[in-house]
């Protein structure tokens, strides 16, 4: 089931609303987790299990920490890494260690259970957070549970810290002001998922092959990728607001970055500051001497690259943003010194890269693609330029959309003037039914972040 | 709008059209699209799956949804809608072109078809242009149907052709459907005919009309469209004509109490593997290998033979043929679109 599926908007979400605001406040967590377990079980019914499990080990292993922390977190953390690993990436080592000559392992063909890479961080989080006194541990396993299963964020985020929730978990306000802020946010995501993300992949499978596609194709699932996903995370922080709860911010307007380092506290908040309290800074993070900086963030992005996917072009793509770090690190003297506004213009090729190395089946492919880009033997073809054409305003409004403009436009509007403080909620409710016709003309749409 | 309007308001649609989709019952067929609806799935391990083709098919108001988005594409710029885009207020699909290797296979297929008819005095391929031929805009790409053409000529063997290219025009087909206009394939039946060497009779022909003809592009583009008005005409050898159908139990060549989600398939019944057309005053035997084009077209050389068999290899293998067909002495006519033609898979040659 996904937020931008008829389902969930017209079926799960409106029974959920009404049996939660009818039962009492008692009652509140575990209606919650019952349909938390339903929303998860309706992809995978099988992998609830192993859920539960995960959870159901962390909060024994969190309150025998009491006694001795290091080995209880030392068994937390084997057992919620153990599941990640085999599923995940099992079939990857296998395959790449029956390279040696030798060897011939099985390659293990597994699913990947929906969310577990989400999951288990923030369990591997809450251990970590309980190991260093930072939080209590959760005496109620029903609250633990309601954390690390809570539909919103369990599938693809925003990775939330348990200190984030904790409170909530125990007592939470519930006002029309949360409630219509939480049904204002989860309708923005609505409408960038349906009515852009989706789009746009359409415009990005339809191109052709020249100079202009490939251009075309780097813009299109640059936009793509950051409307899927942002609208995704701004559904689950509405879906959040309208039961009680405060997610993280998870994006940033992202592509209005002046440098690599900005561009990642602006994309995927939740997994990079995961990475830099969890990984970086107890490796010692930037207070440590240049040559051990480099490996401290080397180590980070290749894990990165890696939670991505079991894929060489994930590993990759990893070492790719920590080579643009280190480099970016050691040029900060000059680049300073660039105006802003022009320092943007690489930075976005940069990032373009990226998301063609990301997108591709392999490295030859990735390479392959960016040649294309500097093709100056096929600049065009007629398939792009119908669909460039075709595509054109939207591309626009994606772009535009992609900056703090519209949303400082709408605040200055409705701050002025407070006549059409109106606006927001027509919008949102057009955005609703828009992408309510899209979703009934067209077909299952998955979120790209799914797979992870 | 208060804070408290706007959530109830949105809470409300939702609870609204789930229930709408709850408590109305089923269509089993969508008109506009030409399929049949998904229906609730069983309790099985693709539930969740067929689910979600089910919910969009049954959504409340389904129509007026489709026609929503189709709107907001067109105001968001988009050159067409579900791939299909209007000039003039004719629907015609995007196509950026054939894809040649296939013709190349289709005229192969075609020339060992050619050997299978090998008794038939004469044979002559006629490709029908698709509409896109006359509605060149500046915007929208136009496929080479010239192009076509010349390679299905260049790699066919055993066949005479016949262009029909310029006894037709924007006007002779549908707005809202691909196919043709029998009210105005006078000239094309009787350029056929001569490619044949065989004298074209006309007769006194009766139109009948059939209103809110809704074709293929109107359901799938979802725009609100005119409907066209479907016209079949009957005359006195039309209407006495024997007809026998392999697959179906047509006797008449118009079939108006029995269409289904098609109009159009009023013209020889729709899809039909096999028919055979006497005319107990007509002269000459005629096989032709047609596709959807030629159940307009086929009544109208009625008069100019005595019998007709029309066979459409998308629906019979010609391993099957021999006992549904007999072509000693007739005529070979090759009648099909350039999307068939462009797509040789299609046609069962063995």
């Amino acid at each position: 089931m996904v937020f931008s599926g008829l389902p969930f908007l017209y079926f799960f979400l409106p029974v959920l609303l009404a049996v939660y605001f009818i039962v009492p406040d008692r009652a509140k967590n575990p209606v919650l987790l019952a349909f938390s377990l339903l929303f998860y079980a309706a992809g995978e019914p099988v992998f609830i299990l192993l859920m539960l499990f995960s959870c159901t080990q962390a909060y024994v292993c969190a309150l025998l920490m009491r006694q001795n922390r290091k080995l209880w977190l030392i068994v937390t953390l084997i057992l919620s890494i153990a599941p990640l690993l085999w599923f995940k990436y099992a079939g990857f080592f296998a395959e790449n260690l029956n390279r040696i000559p030798g060897i011939s392992l099985t390659v293990p063909r597994l699913k990947l259970p929906i969310g577990i890479s989400f999951y288990t961080f923030q369990l591997i989080g809450y251990s970590a957070d309980v190991y260093r006194g930072d939080c209590e541990p959760q005496k109620s396993w029903l609250k633990l549970a309601l954390y690390v299963s809570l539909f919103p964020q369990l599938i693809a985020g925003p990775i939330v810290r348990y200190s984030d929730v904790a409170d909530a978990l125990d007592h939470r306000e519930h006002t029309m002001t949360g409630f219509s802020r939480g049904i204002l946010r989860f309708s923005i995501g609505l409408g960038k998922k349906v009515l852009l993300a989706n789009v746009l992949g359409e415009f990005t499978s339809s191109l052709g092959q020249s100079m202009l596609g490939m251009w075309a194709y780097a813009v299109g699932a640059s936009l793509q990728i950051y409307f899927d996903f942002s609208g995704y995370s701004d559904m689950a922080i509405g879906l959040g607001h309208i039961f009680g709860f405060d997610f993280p911010e998870n994006f940033n307007y992202p592509y209005v970055s002046a440098g690599i380092a900005e561009f990642w506290r602006r994309w995927h908040i939740s997994l990079g500051s995961w990475f830099r309290d969890y990984v970086y800074i107890p490796m010692g993070g930037n207070r440590v001497r240049f040559s051990r900086w480099i490996v401290n963030v080397g180590v980070v992005w290749l894990l990165t690259g890696f939670w991505h996917g079991a894929e060489w072009t994930f590993v990759l793509w990893g070492v790719y943003f920590a080579v643009l770090l280190v480099l970016e690190k050691l040029c900060q003297p000059f680049l300073c010194k660039i105006p802003v506004s022009l320092r943007r213009i690489p930075v976005l090729f940069l990032i373009m890269v990226s998301f063609i190395l990301f997108d591709s089946s392999g490295v030859t492919d990735a390479w392959n693609r960016v040649q294309m880009l500097f093709n100056v033997t096929k600049p065009a073809d007629p398939v792009s330029v119908y669909y460039v054409r075709s595509y054109a305003l939207t591309l626009l409004a994606a772009c535009v959309g992609s900056t703090p403009h519209p949303a400082k436009l709408m605040r200055t509007l409705t701050e002025k003037k407070p006549a059409v403080t109106w606006i927001p909620s027509v919008l949102s409710l057009g955005a609703l039914l828009i992408s309510t016709a899209y979703l009934v003309d067209g077909s299952y749409n998955p979120f790209l972040y799914f797979r992870f | 709008m208060k804070k408290s309007v706007f959530a109830l308001v949105f809470a409300g649609l939702l609870f609204l059209l789930g229930a709408l989709h709850v408590i109305l019952p089923d269509k089993t067929i969508s008109h506009t699209e030409r399929r049949a609806l998904a229906r609730f799935p069983a309790f099985d391990s693709a539930f969740t799956e067929n689910l979600e083709k089910y919910l969009p098919d049954q959504f409340p108001a389904r129509e007026g949804f489709r026609s929503v988005k189709s709107v907001f594409d067109r105001l968001t710029g988009r050159l067409d809608t579900n791939g299909i885009y209007d000039v003039s207020g004719w629907l015609a699909p995007v196509s950026f072109g054939y894809d040649e290797s296939s013709v190349i296979r289709t005229a192969e297929r075609l020339t060992k078809l050619r050997g299978m008819f090998a008794e038939c005095p004469a044979a002559v391929i006629c490709v029908i242009p698709p509409k896109t031929v006359y509605m060149h805009d500046g915007v929208h790409p136009v496929p080479d149907f010239g192009s076509l053409t010349e390679t299905l000529m260049r790699h066919t063997d055993g066949y005479g052709f016949c262009g029909i290219t310029g006894t037709l025009s924007l006007e002779s087909y549908y707005k809202n459907d691909s196919h043709w206009r029998q009210e105005m394939l006078d000239e094309t039946a009787r350029m056929i005919c001569s490619s044949l060497g065989v004298h074209y009779v006309t007769e006194e022909f009766t139109e009948h009309r059939m209103a809110d003809f809704y074709g293929v592009y109107a359901g799938q583009s979802a725009l609100p469209v005119e409907p066209d008005v479907l016209v079949y005409r009957s005359s006195p050898s039309i209407d006495n004509a024997d007809v026998t159908a392999v697959g179906s139990e047509m006797t008449s060549v118009y079939t108006p109490e029995e269409i289904g989600v098609d109009m159009y398939d009023v013209f020889l019944g729709g899809a039909v593997p096999v028919i055979e057309i006497v005319n107990e005053n007509g002269s000459g035997e005629l096989v032709v290998i047609r596709d959807s084009f030629g159940s307009s077209l086929i009544p109208l050389l009625i008069p100019s033979f005595h019998r007709i068999t029309a066979v459409d290899l998308r629906y019979i293998s010609t391993a099957y043929l021999d006992q549904y067909a007999d072509w000693d002495g007739a005529d070979l006519l090759i009648l099909l679109s350039a999307d068939v033609i462009a797509n040789s898979e299609m046609l069962r040659i063995e």
